[in-house]
């Protein structure tokens, strides 16, 4: 089978909803439309993995100057990994859209936008070379600023959405800047050829350990990692389903996925104390900020930031099984927790406070789902999050700073995860709202099957690790990784359970964490710089001209004797030209 | 490069014959009363005189004619598409209400100009080419109405000082080569001062006309002060007919100078009118709120990205030169048939932009598209330019260059993206139609837009025949 056919449904899928929006009636089975395209992808996406076995592969695009450029296909495991997560996750998540998007004019272009994304992101599974990839990768970022400022008549979302961009423009510079100077000294694009060409190198040429270092900026930014991370928990201003599926389970992961297909080369660069450091900080950032974070969606957010913290922290230790095994997993419980928001965000008439909000009445089934994901995400024993972060846990014993940091935010994760779930259930015990209770048991089936589907997984996943879970974990990082994490729920549960917060008023240290203000001043400070500079130019456009002006009645005699000065500023042009073609012959001297 | 060599001539005179056919008839029906025969007339010979040119660029045939004209790749590919562009150009202007016969006759002198350049042999032909399309026109901004005297006595006077600076650098290159011919010019170059004097006041010239940075101080003003027609044949024929000639001066005319140790000044030279013109442009757009002034930047800065091409000079950057003029002519003037048709409807500045998608849906994902193209996103046109354009100046030891290049397109995303958001992000009122003319030519931009960027080999095996041919 051919691997490109897989993107079809989808595609096909966003298009026809698209069209469908020409009129209300037609636009109410948009839905329906894009969920068979997911689902047909996701099939397809399964058929080709088990039936075919496809092989990489390479398409002409174009050449130029005596070379070619191909669009090159690849299926390591990484890349089948991710292929089926995304097969796994999107109908689930267009599923879920189904319920949650009950606006009935905006249907077509949500289901045409989360389509396009869907592809972009299949695309970006299969790569295996830089212009699949930076194709891809421009898709995400494209499709995630549009679905970010979903909301666009709202006041917050578009500036979401443009501090998202901007942020991840950063990181598209730095990619591409990155992948041409690879290619200068290699002359490819595939993953494959450029790491064996790595390989054989003697000694590496400085331009591309630079190369490396963009790379990895970029990587940093798509993935939120410090200090490139405030986009991420802005963009909870997007709707539920595009928080569940781009913002913690397949887009985030984009920088992570181009350090796993590259981590030979960055090996070879020498390069993996930087994502070991940048993890380790985003890591504690990461879970600081989420324990102090009120909104339900953002606590879950820096979460998602610690989580792929994690991940590059597994990477600069060189454990690539352990960063592939939590990469698979934290996907999962991570949807499953942002829909469970999603859910308790519904019935609240989309409050976002952790603590006015109630949560999930009398509903066992939303409730056990929540449970399960949270206890997967705190990493107890045995659920499918505990691996992982053993996996982890196990390679930074020898590196004595990072395993603190890691038992940590071990302790950190466990608090904030129970006080998310605690706070709200706390609320609903002392003041129960009857509404609230009724809009819980009345919950749509499209939303509550998802998440129940997820729970099973989650709990399917563990089954598995259980029988297949042949990697190598240090029993003592494990005793010590339950320990803590026992000890964090407990603590949760006196904190946040048994008593009201401790950690409710508003104390200014609290405030710094959880508005991230100094990321954020200086972030503002950037932008105001750059705004500043193109001010300048233009000032000094007008400056010059004025003083051209002056001189240009003197020298070039145009003067106000003739018509065409009051016209405007010819003369001044002429004689802008004038110092313009002096400047330029002065090169001839400098110039040898 | 053989006179009578290939036995492809014949196709000359389908080019030459309806040009000339057409300028007599554009000047003849300037007293006749029809629009439609006239509006017929020029498009019809222009796409035969066009599609013989594309024809010829196919078969790579090259030989002289007329002792001051030759055809070859490059030529005829760049003439192709510019009959194209103008064609487009005149689709757009039929539903103005000023004269379009006169508007004509003007035009068929823009697409004389343009094929004396394109065809040039002798350094006087592009000179009398240049010159006629500027005076054109200037002209054809002048017969618009009261209101445009001065776009277009601006245009005029800049035009005057730039054949005045052209004729100075031609003047000083005469003791040298008294033919002026571009082939075999300047074999032994003596007296190398003034021979890269020269060269310098040659790129000076024609930078005027292309708006490179600090050349470019008029350009905002007379695109914004010109009606939207004509500022996109400016920024879509004009400017690139200024690059055309500019890519003959320095491959051709300084080859051998270049080759004996002229390089780094030509190089130099452009390098630093990339980097100027790129970052001026780009910043400089990023605070207008007035939509027609900041195309009018940001086509400034993307003759900026052109210039990297012809500084880098090799094989690859004189190919992805040839292949971003022609994309950037297509979209610009899909950007400007937008601009124009929303300024006749009184929306110019950003915040009347705004809920442009809720009035008119095609407008906005147009304008869109071709913005996107512009910013650089793949699949697009612009995309592949961008890349090889840089890719070449990392081949070329130029990678700071590409480096800024990268930078630059990233910048442009940003205003660009502030218009999207205008478009996109909030709520339109009533709706408004597209006039047909208009539409037409912006769906034909983003057919060619979306199609090239999908397939790029379409134009890209063209555009490397046609560097190799120079």
């Amino acid at each position: 089978m051919y691997p490109l056919t897989v993107l079809l449904p989808l595609f096909v899928g966003g298009i026809a909803a698209l069209a469908m929006g020409v009129s209300p009636k037609s636009e109410r089975y948009a839905k329906y439309v894009a969920l068979a395209g997911a689902l047909g992808s996701a099939l397809l996406t399964v058929l080709l993995l088990v039936h075919a076995a496809p092989l990489p592969s390479q398409i002409a695009w174009f050449s130029a100057g005596g070379y070619s450029f191909h669009l090159e296909l690849s299926f390591t495991s990484a890349n089948q990994l991710l292929l089926l997560l995304i097969a796994v996750i999107s109908p689930l998540i267009f599923l879920y859209s189904v319920g949650y998007m009950d606006v009935p004019s905006e249907q077509s272009r949500y289901y045409f936008l989360m389509s396009l994304f869907a592809v972009s992101m299949t695309l970006l599974a299969m790569s295996g070379g830089f212009l699949t990839f930076f194709i891809a990768w421009e898709g995400l970022g494209i499709t995630s600023y549009l679905l970010i400022g979903f909301w666009y008549h709202k006041e917050a979302p578009p500036l979401a959405a443009r501090k998202a961009i901007t942020t991840i423009l950063v990181g598209d510079i730095c990619l591409l800047a990155g992948m041409l100077m690879i290619w200068s000294i290699f002359h490819t694009f595939s993953f494959a050829a450029i790491i064996s060409g790595a390989h054989a190198l003697a000694t590496i040429p400085t331009i591309i350990i630079a190369a490396g270092v963009l790379l990895l900026v970029g990587a940093f930014t798509k993935s939120a990692q410090f200090p490139f991370h405030e986009w991420l928990s802005d963009a909870m201003e997007g709707p539920t389903p595009v928080s569940a599926f781009l913002h913690s389970s397949t887009m985030v992961k984009a920088g992570v996925f181009l350090a796993i297909l590259l981590i030979p080369l960055f090996i070879e660069l020498k390069l993996l104390w930087l994502m070991l450091v940048i993890g380790a900080i985003t890591v504690l950032v990461g879970a600081v900020t989420a324990l102090a974070s009120d909104h339900i969606k953002k606590i879950l957010a820096y979460s998602t930031m610690e989580d792929l913290g994690l991940m590059f922290v597994a990477l600069g230790l060189n454990a690539i099984p352990a960063a592939l095994l939590f990469f698979a997993v934290q996907a999962i419980y991570k949807a499953l927790l942002l829909m469970s928001s999603g859910t308790i965000m519904k019935a609240n008439g989309d409050d976002v406070n952790i603590y006015r909000v109630s949560s999930f009445g009398r509903n066992r089934l939303l409730f056990i789902s929540a449970l399960i994901g949270a206890l997967s995400l705190a990493g107890l024993f045995p659920f499918s999050g505990f691996f992982g972060k053993v996996a982890i846990d196990s390679a930074a014993v020898s590196n004595v700073t990072v395993y603190v940091v890691l038992t940590v935010a071990d302790f950190l994760t466990a608090l904030y995860i129970f006080r998310w779930l605690f706070v709200p259930m706390g609320n609903q015990r002392r003041a129960p709202r009857s509404l609230i209770i009724a809009k819980f048991a009345t919950m749509k089936r499209s939303m509550q099957a998802p998440q129940a589907i997820l729970a099973a997984g989650v709990l399917a996943f563990t089954a598995y690790l259980f029988i297949n879970g042949n990697f190598a974990v240090n029993l003592a990082a494990a005793s010590i990784e339950t320990a803590v994490v026992v000890f964090g729920m407990l603590a949760a549960y006196i904190m946040f359970k048994k008593t009201t917060s401790m950690l409710s008023e508003r104390s200014r240290a609290r405030l710094l964490m959880h508005t991230s203000y100094p990321v954020n001043a200086a972030y503002n400070l950037l932008a105001a710089s750059v705004i500043g500079i193109a001010r300048g130019a233009e000032a000094f456009e007008r400056y010059l001209n004025r003083v051209l002006y002056a001189g240009a009645r003197g020298v070039v005699g145009l003067g106000s004797s003739t018509k065409v000065a009051e016209n405007g500023n010819v003369n001044t042009y002429v004689a802008a030209l004038a110092v313009g073609l002096v400047i330029v012959l002065l090169l001839l001297i400098l110039v040898p | 490069m053989l006179p009578y060599a290939s036995g492809q001539e014949p196709a000359i005179y389908l080019i030459a014959v309806p040009l000339l056919l057409l300028v007599v008839s554009a000047i003849a029906q300037v007293y006749s009363r029809s629009r439609k025969l006239s509006f017929v007339s020029i498009i019809v010979l222009l796409l035969i005189s066009g599609s013989a040119s594309l024809y010829l660029s196919g078969t790579g045939a090259s030989f002289r004619f007329l002792s001051v004209l030759q055809a070859n790749g490059f030529g005829s590919l760049l003439f192709g598409a510019i009959s194209i562009a103008i064609v487009l150009i005149e689709v757009l202007s039929y539903g103005n209400t000023g004269k379009l016969q006169r508007f004509n006759m003007l035009l068929s002198f823009v697409v004389l100009g343009a094929f004396l350049v394109a065809f040039a042999y002798s350094i006087i032909a592009i000179l009398v080419g240049v010159e006629m399309v500027i005076l054109a026109s200037a002209f054809m901004i002048l017969q618009s109405g009261k209101n445009y005297v001065e776009p277009a006595v601006k245009l005029f006077v800049l035009g005057a000082v730039a054949t005045a600076v052209f004729t100075l650098a031609m003047a000083l290159l005469f003791p040298y080569d008294v033919n002026l011919s571009l082939v075999g010019a300047l074999a032994a170059p003596i007296g190398k001062f003034i021979i890269g004097m020269s060269l310098v006041l040659f790129i000076g010239a024609l930078s005027i006309e292309s708006a490179a940075f600090p050349f470019n101080f008029w350009v905002p003003d007379v695109y914004e002060g010109a009606p939207g027609n004509i500022t996109a044949l400016l920024a879509g024929v004009n400017k690139k007919v200024a690059l055309i000639a500019l890519i003959e001066i320095t491959m051709l005319v300084f080859a051998a100078y270049s080759a004996s140790g002229g390089m780094p000044l030509l190089s130099d030279t452009l390098v630093i009118l990339s980097i100027l013109t790129m970052f001026f442009g780009n910043l400089a757009a990023l605070v207008q709120r007035n939509i027609k002034r900041l195309f009018a930047y940001s086509s400034i800065s993307q003759i900026g990205y052109i210039l990297i091409g012809i500084a880098v000079a090799t094989h690859l950057g004189v190919e992805s030169s040839i292949f971003y003029i022609i994309a950037h002519m297509f979209m610009i003037i899909g950007a400007f048939a937008i601009v124009f048709w929303l300024e006749s409807r009184n929306i110019r500045t950003m915040d009347e932009y705004s809920g442009l998608y809720g009035r008119n849906a095609f407008a906005a994902i147009g304008l869109t598209i071709l913005m996107l193209s512009m910013a650089g996103i793949p699949p697009l046109v612009g995309f592949v330019g961008k890349f090889i354009l840089f890719s070449s100046a990392v081949y070329g030891n130029l990678a700071f260059l590409a480096f800024v290049g990268v930078i630059n397109s990233f910048i442009s995303i940003y205003y660009y993206a502030k218009v999207m958001n205008q478009m996109f992000l909030r709520k339109g009122e009533r709706h408004i139609s597209m006039d047909r003319n208009i539409a037409v030519v912006v769906a034909a931009c983003l057919v060619f837009v979306i199609a090239v960027g999908i397939f790029p080999q379409l134009l890209l095996g063209a555009a490397s025949a046609a560097a190799a041919a120079l």
